[in-house]
């Protein structure tokens, strides 16, 4: 005789579909199970009340929402992570360039360090290259 | 082995820049950030002949030193036998000041103590786990007796003779034991010791502070992991473990793959640890640069 598992509305607004793993001797499945299909309707009404479906429907809502909270936030963390990863090592590399290296402008170079993104490392590190561009030019 | 030696200041930084050249280049931006935050603060540099010059001229540096720097990953253990001050303050070149708090960092050791260190957060980074039981496992609870604890990319260390000890041991131990392929293979294997190990200087240390120097007095820095992560908060650490704005001191993270498109200092082939013939290697040198979160 079939049993059956995590039985949950598949639309919670009209309650017309129960989703449910059913279980037999051979194994599982999962099914979709509507009001209109009385055989089976009674059948997994024996296992679980309409108002349990409902409670479990929600839990599973519960469940569902905050793991794909977490995993955002996941993601979010991980972006952020690689982003200040690149902006660190595009500083690094930046600094290399004999311009940058040879500048004895202590607040020109302050601002490349603390460049906040890609867009800002670009302008301070440009404006100090065409700084030592002038500087080389005049002498 | 020098236990008692006289210091030529009161306290300072010891910084490391090494290999490569986004080392250097981040060491000069630290001691920008300590020129920003605690401009009387003094620093004492060890680096590559070639990069010398770049930090003679700085204001904080009171000293640069190349002569006889080893070529390895881990040159910053010899670097802090030659620390000049009474109390020395380590950081990992990729760490940047964000604060005027820095100038506190004296408070983290006290005079009964010898050497202060930060707490590794367990649930991030690699493996903390010193035995195969534990590794295998993947257990991450930081347990005192089966876990390296301490975070070698920042610590406070007093002129005591077992502090200078202990200082001047870790750079001899790790080659004698990371840099040792006998010694894994005999005491390691005897001991159930963790081979990943190898590449961790925070295992030279636990070494260090478990059979050679047990005497040594450790001071924990913070009673709560807030007050630990603000003196060395990486970009793993999220709003759940520290508030931005408490952040005195950042640990970047640098790029492996962005630093391997550049060409190192040191070549692979000229590591101290290859021209070993005691078939020994170095921590990390498949990775070739230092660089981890311990």
């Amino acid at each position: 005789m079939a049993r059956f598992k995590k039985a949950l509305w598949e639309d919670p607004e009209t309650k017309q579909r129960i989703k449910a793993l059913r279980i037999t001797d051979d194994g599982s499945s999962e099914m979709v199970i509507s009001r209109d299909d009385k055989d089976n309707w009674d059948l997994i009404m024996q296992d679980f009340s309409e108002e349990e479906v409902s409670k479990a429907t929600d839990e599973d809502i519960k469940n569902f929402r905050q793991e794909r909270d977490l995993q955002e936030s996941q993601d979010r963390d991980n972006q952020a992570r690689q982003e200040a990863e690149m902006l660190f090592a595009d500083k690094l590399k930046i600094m290399e360039l004999p311009e940058i290296r040879e500048c004895t402008d202590k607040k020109a170079k302050r601002r490349i360090r603390k460049a906040g993104s890609f867009i800002e490392l670009a302008i301070y590190a440009s404006a100090v290259v065409a700084h030592q561009d002038r500087q080389n030019d005049t002498e | 082995m020098i236990l008692n030696r006289n210091s030529q200041y009161d306290k300072g930084f010891v910084i490391v820049a090494s290999m490569h050249s986004f080392y250097k280049n981040s060491a000069l931006t630290l001691i920008d950030s300590l020129d920003e935050y605690y401009p009387d603060c003094k620093i004492f540099v060890v680096t590559h002949k070639e990069w010398a010059d770049e930090f003679k001229h700085l204001d904080q540096v009171v000293d640069v030193v190349s002569d006889d720097m080893p070529n390895s990953v881990r040159a910053k253990l010899w670097a802090l036998r030659h620390s000049p001050f009474e109390k020395s303050c380590y950081l990992d070149a990729d760490m940047e000041i964000c604060d005027e708090q820095i100038s506190d960092v004296w408070d983290l050791l006290d005079d009964d103590h010898d050497v202060a260190f930060g707490v590794i957060n367990p649930p991030n980074g690699n493996s903390t786990a010193i035995y195969n039981p534990e590794y295998e496992a993947r257990i991450r609870d930081n347990n005192v007796e089966k876990h390296l604890r301490y975070h070698g990319g920042f610590f406070v260390w007093n002129n005591t003779e077992a502090a200078n000890k202990a200082m001047w041991m870790w750079w001899d131990q790790y080659v004698a034991i990371n840099c040792n392929k006998d010694w894994w293979e005999t005491t390691g294997n005897e001991l159930d010791i963790a081979r990943i190990n190898i590449a961790w200087d925070q295992f030279t240390w636990w070494w260090i502070m478990k059979y050679d120097i047990p005497e040594l007095k450790m001071q924990e820095i913070g009673d709560e992991a807030h007050e630990t992560f603000k003196w060395n908060a990486n970009e793993y650490l999220n709003d759940k473990f520290i508030n931005r704005d408490d952040i005195i001191i950042k640990h970047s993270i640098i790029n492996r793959d962005e630093m391997s498109k550049t060409e190192a200092l040191i070549k692979r082939d000229e590591l101290d640890s290859f021209k070993r013939e005691a078939g020994g290697r170095d921590a990390n040198i498949d990775n070739f640069i230092a660089g981890d979160d311990k």
